[in-house]
Parts: structure tokens; C-alpha cells; sequence
């Protein structure tokens, strides 16, 4: 069927010319000479993490704690250094996805099949020259996909990829990517997802019986398609059109002596986004991004016990965003930018149950202005933002409008010409704004909101060596951070359980140490090792109430030791990895104490890929993944338990047509 | 969380100040001697999966708080989800699992389990809520709309009355059961019926207006009932309506004083708690004499945080104030004289959000 579809490849064509050298060692670069704390997985690494999802790989950071609900369809959120999933700011393609209803996006919707790279920053943007939404979040992970990548040699490539694997798991993908004459490249991806998900875990009640879980399916989809426009080398213009749709059952947590769920989520995004990167002279760059996005999301409980015997909750979302950033080189190592970004974002409810929902309409502009300073060994950057919020909404009171100024510096240096290791420290300043969710969930928010604000204060070492007798390369990164929440937005119930409300009272102190190791060996009789550590230590503690029973314990589902591992043997075409994750103890909600404990875990997968027409165009991979051998029972979210055992097992095939041909 | 007997004469051995007097010509009010208690179940509803039945020891000020694992090794999971209402009754305690859907039968001496009801009806959860018996029944209230008959006995469900949208708290009168239709799912078209039921036929016989969004219900020593509702939680304030218990024609809502969603009444003597739009843990109020007694229980510093339950040991008039604090750590009850000092204060850690005490004697 695949080859119908591609009927105009061929085999046995020129070389694979990637050179994957030199990706890795770019990658080492910006890791280590970047002021700020950044983490890099590209898809080769990436593919060693027995990983499904961009939340599933996210796994392998250190300081990054993945919310994991369980399962395919189960919601994974991503929260950095104990800032908080809201925190988090998420660029696709260089565009911040819209977080105004939740500000919580479900990394669990993004499959790696299509991500070329996923980069984490703490802090800010790497580069200067960025919208002013990236400035904005206390972290910023950036998911870029394959259409965006560089692909000069190929004129057509295509890459299929079947997934199968345990509870049901299924799922094809297909990318195509074109060039058309000298300038245009386009680009489809195309992604199916089913499962049933239904996967036996230990039964709470009583260790010796397993139980499965129930209403845990999901089928999703995902369409893009990519078209870019290069003028020449310094001016382009690209477009994505993105789509995905997902209908899944929401299992919840498990209830004792209780196995009935039948709720049900489907979400659709669509989104259209154009990007024009314009290198205008020697000494000035101009960005403008601009996007479209609606999304929706409805949610049935067919069982609620009202009298029209169910309850639907349904939300339309839009965003319309248009961005500008303009850089100046003042000379060889002083640059400024400027950038400027317009929002508009707006929620309805829709559903038969909306009564006086606020639908509301929220107007943002971002202002952001920075520099670098950047000689070999010495480098400052540094950034003020300001930011301007109102609100209108149609029923109610509007949340509060926002004008305030948040700003980041960060330095790094080289202490020793010729010795590897770089110093750095950052300081950020950074709020996030209330979510629609906040301010006007029914009965719950809260329009008297302020923005919950985030410092961090980060220093580390970093060390790279690329010379070492049996070492490729080394590399290390070490960082210590003291953050701290303050006006945390949290809901809380007011009177009785009936009565929540969203306030800002929340405070949060986090300390902690980031430790991340890298080595790949020498190639040695056609065998290669390499391996990553990664390790976190945070001590977390929630000072929001002196008088509460609760104030200077650790934050709930906030490990203190946790850290990851992949090792692998390549040896010709075949790799082996073997990954572990690990999490110590950790209090679920409530008083630090022994009912309170959530169990330590670890979880060890094991991966072989084997690669067929390694040096020619069109290749064939094919994975086998085992994922938690030992078949270790483990809640991350008590009683959502995680999946026990369980395989994959892939089959990529990668065609090729190069331009020599033509 | 009503404990009810129908012997109202029982109820009127609790003589608070001058409150106990014949307010009926035709109830004669015969003192009985009611066992000293020697301590208390209380049942923390917790959050998902962590209810905790809790036992005070009043002769050597000890608490257990996880006393249903201790006294049931085999069921290391606990209670399950939401313990919403415990009754006793007869040798036994029904305890009402509104997530778990189950009502759970313990024997009231050592809560030693018994037997799980299960309250799921064709595949759907019906959603149980408060528990009350009377003529050597259980009658528990589920948010499905009806109420459940229990036979002590057999421990199984004998008979489902259908009654109003989501009822909440029920109380039973010689003659009659009383349900607060609360109408809470149907937000925010909340429903403001109380369900007549005729205890001879376990049917509904009609509702009863009251205030929006009825919670909980009460029964003094007269036999007239109180019921309190929630209102809508913002423009509608809570309120208390009066039903007269002989005619059970219509109710009288008691007006703007009366802003609590809570009501416990001891003889003639109501304890209105969880206060809308002010301070304060509890207000006293003389059902016969339509007086209040005072308008802070509370007489000395103690502070109650989040008044969650309220309970009066019939034996010697002490009040038992649960505190939810802030739903997250653990609870506490304290324990005052019916002159509003405390006497004594209990944590039931790892319980969270108690809701009720039980007394045992």
C-alpha cells in the first residue's frame, strides 16, 4: 500500500549525505555556551527513549517534572522546576501554541513521529532575534517539527512509519516532503493513533487480583501540511497548516470498589501559521510571525445524575496573533532586538448548560526589548518585556487588566582560554497570566485575579571536551536554582466542598540542582557507546500559610530525587538502549505524612532498532520496544496507575529521491 | 449524618436552659435515661479514596484514627471514596460511600465490616448521600432521585422510593420521611421540594415547598421539621423553612436571620452552622420558642475554621464541632459544653474534612 502511494521512488541512489556529526557537536555547542540552563533531544536521541509522546521524552530532562496521568489518552503536563505546568510556554515551529482557556497544554497530543527536536530552555529564547511571547513564560519548550528542518539534498523524501503494540496500540504516520523548483518545498504529515489502552494494573483493593483499566481508548488524528518560499538564503517565508482531532474516554481516577466511568473528551485544534525570516542587511534581521488558531473541546458525562441525564461542557477558542521582532548588530559583538506581539484570544461556551458564561475576549501586547554581549569567552544578554492585557467579556465582571514590566538577565564566561568550562548564572523575572479557566469558571473563578508571579535565580557549570583518547565527546552540565512562586493561583474550597474558589494565595519556594551528563565513545571495531544522565534534586516547599499545618512541607507530587538514564550500543546498524527513570517518594496532597506517601519507582525499558540500506536513500528501520520490563506497579498521580509492561514494535521506511537524479 | 430514633421522647431528655417545655399539648414528654457515651466514631470524608473512620476513647483521651484498618487488617485499602453520612442504628453503622457507591454496614460495637450495599443500579452509579432509619429500616438518599430502603436484617436494598431531583438530608417522623430534594445537578434550576414520604407505604405522598436548593432536614421534639438550603451560592442566600409536622401542609421560611445551609437539632435546640455572607461557628436556636439563644455558640477564644459537622451527645448536651480547615490536613472535633467552652479538642489525622460524629455507649 505504501508503495502505491510513493510510486516514484527508487532505490539505490547517491549517499546519505546528513551529516550527523555535525548536528550532535552543534547541539554540544549551544547546550554549553548558552547563558542559560538548555536542554536539546533530537530525533535520534529521542528515538532511544522508548518514547510515544513529546511528554514521553520530556521525561529524560533534567529538572522537568512530567504530570503523567497514564496511558495513550491519559494527560501529561509538564512542569519545570517546580514552577508549574503554566509556566511552561510551548513554541511549535516557532509559535507559542494558545494556552488562554487552560494554560496547561496536554504534551500527551504530540507525537514524536513528526519532531525533528525538542529543546528546552530555562529562561528565555536562545536567540534574541525571537517574538515577544517567547520571553514571556518562566520556561519555553520548543518543538520543531521535521517539515521545518533543513533538508537540502532531497528533492522528494518520505518517511512511513507503522507502530503496533500492547493494550491495542496502533499507529501509522506518513511524512512527504517536495521541493518544488529551486525556492518552493512543501511538505504533508499525516498521523493516525488508536488505542484501547485498556491495560491491567493491581488492584488497590487487593494486591493479589488485577483489574484493567476501563474507558481509557482513544483515536486521534493529525494533519499538516508545510509550504515555504526562499527568496534566497536570507529570506523565507514558510506557512503550516496544522489539524488534529482526538475522541477519548476520560478513565479518571481509579475509585475503590467502584469501576464506573464513562465520560468522554473530544478536542480539535486547527491552526495556520506563516513565519518570514528576513536577514534585511550584514547588520539587521526581521521576523514576523503571524497565526490563526481555533480550538475546541467538548466533554459528555452521559451519566450525570441531572434531569436531562448528562452533562456536556463544550468551549471554542480563538487566537488571532501577529508578532514582529527586528534585530540590530551594533557591531561585532553587541546586538540589540526589539519585537512586538498583538493577541487577541476569546473562549465561548457553547454548550445547552452555559448559563451567563463570561466569553470572554482578552487583548495582549507584548513589548519586548533585548541585548547580547558576546565575545568567545563572555557573554551577557538580558531582556525587559512589557506586557499589556485587557479584557472584555459579554455577561459579568472582566478579570483585571495587566501592565506590568517583567525582565531576565543572564551571563556566562569562560574562566580558562583553552579549558572547556563555562560559568553562568540568570536571573528571571516572569509572571503568568490568569487563564480564562481562573477567571471565569463557572462558580469557581475568580476575576479578581492577579498574575501569579515566578523568580529564578540559576547558576551552573558547564563542561565540553571533544578530544579525549577513547571520548567522541563529554559533556556536562551542572546548575543550582532558588525559585520562588508568589500570588500562586490556586483553587481552593471555600465553605464546603460544593464551593471552590480560585485565589491567589499560593507561595512557593524551590530550591534545587540539575545535573545532566552526556559521553559517546569513540567508534571502536564498529562499536559505539554513549549514554545520558540526567538528575534532579528539588526541595520544594509550599510557604503560603504560617498557620497551616501544610507550610514548609514539600510540594505535593514533587519528588526530590528523580533523574533518568539512557544507554546505548550502536554496533553497524543495529542499536541496543536501555533507559531508566526514576522518582523517590513523594506526598500526594495533604499533611506529609506516612498514609500520605506516594512510593518511590523506577521504570527500565529496553529498545533494538536494526537499519537496513544504512548507506542508501531509501532505508528501512525497524524498532523493537519493551517498556517497563520488570513490570513495576507505580502511581506518578495516585490512583492513576501507570501501565505495567508492555511492547511496541515499529517499522520506518524512509524514501528518498535526490536532486542529482533529476 | 442524622442520627435519628423515632422515639421523640428520647430526643426531648435534653434539656439546654429552659428550652424543653411542652410546646404540644398532645406529646407528653417522658424523661429517659440515656447511657453516658464512652467515646465517638467520627467518619472524615477525606478526598478521592481516603475516607477515615476515626475512634475517640473518652475514658483515656486517646484517638484511632485510622480505626476501620486497625479493626479490619483484611481491607487494607480502607472505607473507599467520599464517606458522605454515617448513621447508627440498632448494632450496627452505615456508613454512606457517595464515590465508592456503596453504603458500608459495620458493627457499631468494634466497626468490624460486615457488608458493602452496593448502590449501582443497571450500570449507573446512583450516588448515595445521607442515611436515616426508622421502624427497623435504613432509608439512605441518592442523588439519582430516590431513596433507598435497607433491611437491617437482610442488609439489602427491599424497596426504591422515588422521590425529587438529587435528594440531599432526610429525617423521619413517626409517621413520615422528609427528603430535601436539592435539585443540585440540575445547576442552576436547583429544585426547592421537600418529598413527603408515608412510612406506612414508602411512598412519596407530595413535596413540600421550601427554600432553594434544600440540604439538610431536621426534626425538633414537637415533630415539626427544619429544613435548611443553600440558596444559589451568590444572589440567593441560604435559608431555613419550617414544616409543621402535623399538617405537613407548606413551610415557613424563617427569614433573613437564618442564612445557614446546616441545621442540627437536639430536643428543641438547633445548632445553624456553615453561615453565608458572615463570622461565626454556630448559632443557637430554641425551635419551640422560636427564640434565639445565642448568636455564637462559641463562648470562649476557641476558633473553628471550617465548621464541617455538628453533633450533640443527647446525654449530656455536649457539641461536637467538626473542623474541616482548609479540606486538605487533617481535621479535628472539638468538644463543648452546651454553654459554648470547650472541654476538649481531638485531632483524627489522617482523616480529612470530618463531617460527623457518632457516639458510642
Amino acid at each position: 500500500m505504501i508503495y502505491v502511494v510513493l510510486p516514484f521512488f527508487c532505490k539505490g541512489q547517491k549517499h546519505d549525505t546528513l551529516q550527523n556529526v555535525e548536528v550532535i557537536s552543534k547541539k554540544n555547542i549551544i547546550i554549553t555556551i548558552a547563558s542559560t540552563p538548555v536542554q536539546l533531544l533530537n530525533t535520534t536521541d529521542a528515538s532511544k527513549t522508548n518514547s510515544v509522546t513529546v511528554a514521553d521524552a520530556l521525561k529524560h530532562f533534567a529538572g522537568v517534572m512530567v504530570k503523567d496521568y497514564g496511558g495513550i489518552g491519559g494527560l501529561k503536563t509538564v512542569s519545570v522546576r517546580s514552577l508549574g505546568a503554566n509556566h511552561t510556554g510551548i513554541l511549535y515551529d516557532g509559535i507559542a501554541l494558545g494556552d488562554a482557556q487552560g494554560g496547561q497544554i496536554d504534551l500527551g497530543k504530540f507525537s514524536l513521529d513528526n519532531i525533528a527536536q525538542i529543546e528546552l530552555y530555562n529562561g528565555g529564547p536562545f536567540e534574541i532575534l525571537s517574538p515577544a511571547k517567547a520571553f514571556s513564560y518562566g520556561s519555553l519548550l520548543m518543538l520543531k517539527t521535521i517539515a521545518s528542518s533543513k533538508t537540502d539534498t532531497e528533492k522528494k523524501i518520505a518517511n512511513v512509519k507503522v507502530q503496533y503494540g500492547s493494550f491495542g496500540y496502533f499507529s501509522p504516520s506518513i511524512s512527504y516532503k517536495q521541493h518544488v523548483g529551486k525556492k518552493v518545498e512543501t511538505s504533508l504529515n499525516a498521523m493516525f493513533q488508536s488505542a484501547e489502552s485498556q491495560y491491567p494494573f493491581t488492584s488497590y483493593e487487593n494486591n493479589n487480583v488485577t483489574q484493567k483499566r476501563k474507558n481509557s481508548d482513544i483515536k486521534a488524528y493529525r494533519l499538516e501540511y508545510d509550504a515555504s518560499l526562499t527568496m534566497h538564503d536570507s529570506n523565507k517565508i514558510s506557512v503550516k497548516t496544522y489539524y488534529y482531532k482526538s475522541e477519548r474516554g476520560l478513565p479518571g481516577a481509579i475509585i475503590l470498589y467502584n469501576n464506573i466511568n464513562s465520560e468522554r473528551l473530544t478536542d480539535r485544534n486547527f491552526f495556520l501559521q506563516s513565519n518570514w525570516h528576513n536577514k534585511l542587511s550584514k547588520k539587521s534581521e526581521l521576523l514576523v510571525n503571524a497565526k490563526y488558531a481555533a480550538d475546541q473541546n467538548y466533554y459528555i458525562d452521559p451519566s450525570f445524575l441531572n434531569t436531562a441525564g448528562k452533562l456536556e461542557n463544550e468551549f471554542s477558542s480563538k487566537e488571532f496573533y501577529l508578532s514582529a521582532a527586528y534585530s540590530y548588530k551594533i557591531n561585532n559583538f553587541f546586538k540589540i532586538s526589539f519585537s512586538s506581539d498583538a493577541l487577541n484570544n476569546r473562549l465561548k461556551r457553547t454548550d445547552s448548560f452555559a448559563v451567563n458564561f463570561a466569553n470572554p475576549s482578552r487583548n495582549s501586547l507584548l513589548n519586548n526589548v533585548a541585548f547580547q554581549l558576546k565575545k568567545t569567552r563572555f557573554e551577557v544578554t538580558g531582556n525587559i518585556l512589557h506586557t499589556l492585557i485587557n479584557e472584555k467579556v459579554s455577561n459579568g465582571k472582566a478579570g483585571r487588566n495587566i501592565n506590568a514590566f517583567s525582565k531576565a538577565f543572564a551571563m556566562g564566561f569562560q574562566p580558562i582560554k583553552n579549558v572547556p568550562l563555562r560559568v553562568r548564572a540568570f536571573y528571571k523575572h516572569i509572571f503568568r497570566a490568569p487563564t480564562f479557566n481562573d477567571l471565569y469558571y463557572t462558580n469557581v473563578g475568580n476575576t479578581n485575579l492577579k498574575p501569579e508571579y515566578a523568580d529564578q535565580l540559576n547558576v551552573g557549570l558547564t563542561y565540553s571536551e571533544q578530544r579525549l583518547d577513547f571520548l567522541k565527546n563529554i559533556l556536562v552540565t551542572v546548575d543550582a536554582f532558588l525559585n520562588t512562586v508568589n500570588d500562586k493561583i490556586i483553587a481552593v474550597p471555600t465553605i464546603n466542598l460544593f464551593q471552590w474558589s480560585v485565589q491567589n494565595i499560593g507561595k512557593v519556594n524551590a530550591q534545587g540542582i540539575d545535573v545532566a551528563v552526556q559521553i559517546k565513545t569513540k567508534e571502536w571495531r564498529d562499536v559505539q557507546l554513549s549514554a545520558h544522565v540526567a538528575y534532579s534534586f528539588q526541595h520544594v516547599l509550599d510557604v503560603s500559610d504560617k498557620n497551616s499545618s501544610l507550610y514548609k512541607t514539600q510540594l505535593p507530587y514533587t519528588p526530590k530525587h528523580s533523574g533518568s538514564s539512557t544507554f546505548s550500543i550502536e554496533y553497524k546498524r543495529a542499536i541496543l538502549n536501555y533507559n531508566i527513570i526514576f522518582s523517590s517518594l513523594r506526598y500526594k496532597q495533604g499533611d506529609a505524612i506516612f498514609v500520605n506517601l506516594l512510593q518511590p519507582w523506577n521504570t527500565n525499558d529496553v529498545s533494538f532498532s536494526y537499519l537496513i540500506g544504512k548507506n542508501y536513500p531509501n532505508n528501512y528501520k525497524i524498532i523493537f520496544e519493551a517498556n517497563n520490563i520488570f513490570n513495576t506497579t507505580y502511581d506518578i498521580i495516585q490512583y492513576y496507575p501507570m501501565p505495567g509492561f508492555n511492547y511496541r514494535i515499529a517499522l520506518n521506511i524512509l524514501l528518498k529521491k535526490t536532486k542529482t537524479i533529476i | 449524618m442524622n442520627f435519628r430514633k423515632t422515639n421523640l421522647a428520647v430526643l426531648s431528655i435534653v434539656c439546654l436552659l429552659n428550652a424543653c417545655k411542652k410546646v404540644d399539648d398532645t406529646t407528653i414528654v417522658l424523661p429517659v435515661e440515656i447511657t453516658p457515651s464512652v467515646g465517638a466514631y467520627v467518619l472524615s470524608e477525606g478526598s478521592t479514596n481516603n475516607t477515615k473512620l476515626s475512634y475517640y476513647n473518652k475514658s483515656n483521651n486517646t484517638v484511632i484514627g485510622d480505626f476501620f484498618l486497625q479493626q479490619n487488617p483484611s481491607k487494607p485499602a480502607g472505607l473507599g471514596s467520599i464517606g458522605n453520612d454515617m448513621i447508627l442504628y440498632g448494632s450496627k453503622l452505615y456508613v454512606v460511600m457517595n464515590v465508592s457507591n456503596i453504603v458500608t454496614v459495620l458493627n457499631a460495637n468494634n466497626a468490624v465490616f460486615i457488608k458493602d450495599i452496593s448502590f449501582v443500579s443497571g450500570g449507573v452509579n446512583k450516588g448515595p448521600r445521607y442515611a436515616t432509619a426508622a421502624r427497623g429500616k435504613v432509608y439512605v438518599s441518592s442523588s439519582d432521585g430516590t431513596v433507598s430502603v435497607i433491611d437491617t436484617t437482610l442488609l439489602n436494598i427491599t424497596k426504591t422510593i422515588t422521590v425529587g431531583a438529587n435528594p440531599e438530608g432526610l429525617v423521619a417522623s413517626a409517621n413520615f420521611l422528609y427528603v430535601a430534594n436539592s435539585g443540585g445537578f440540575n445547576f442552576p434550576n436547583y429544585d426547592s421540594t421537600v418529598s413527603l414520604v408515608d412510612l406506612n407505604t414508602e411512598l412519596e405522598v407530595r413535596k413540600i415547598k421550601v427554600g432553594l436548593n434544600p440540604y439538610k432536614v431536621d426534626i425538633n421534639t414537637a415533630g415539626n421539621i427544619f429544613v435548611s438550603a443553600y440558596g444559589n451560592y451568590s444572589t440567593i442566600p441560604a435559608s431555613i423553612s419550617f414544616i409543621n409536622g402535623a399538617t405537613n401542609s407548606s413551610s415557613i421560611n424563617l427569614g433573613s436571620n437564618f442564612s445557614y445551609s446546616n441545621i442540627r437539632i437536639s430536643g428543641d435546640i438547633a445548632y445553624l452552622y456553615n453561615n453565608y455572607g458572615g463570622t461565626g461557628t454556630a448559632k443557637v436556636y430554641n425551635t419551640a420558642l422560636n427564640s434565639f439563644i445565642r448568636n455564637e455558640f462559641i463562648t470562649d477564644s476557641t476558633i473553628i475554621q471550617t465548621p464541617y459537622g455538628l453533633n450533640i451527645d443527647e446525654q449530656n448536651g455536649d457539641v461536637y464541632i467538626a473542623d474541616a480547615k482548609n479540606f486538605i490536613s487533617a481535621g479535628t472535633v472539638t468538644c463543648f459544653g452546651n454553654n459554648g467552652v470547650k472541654k476538649f479538642s481531638f485531632s483524627v489525622s489522617p482523616g480529612v474534612s470530618p463531617n460527623n460524629i457518632i457516639f458510642k455507649r
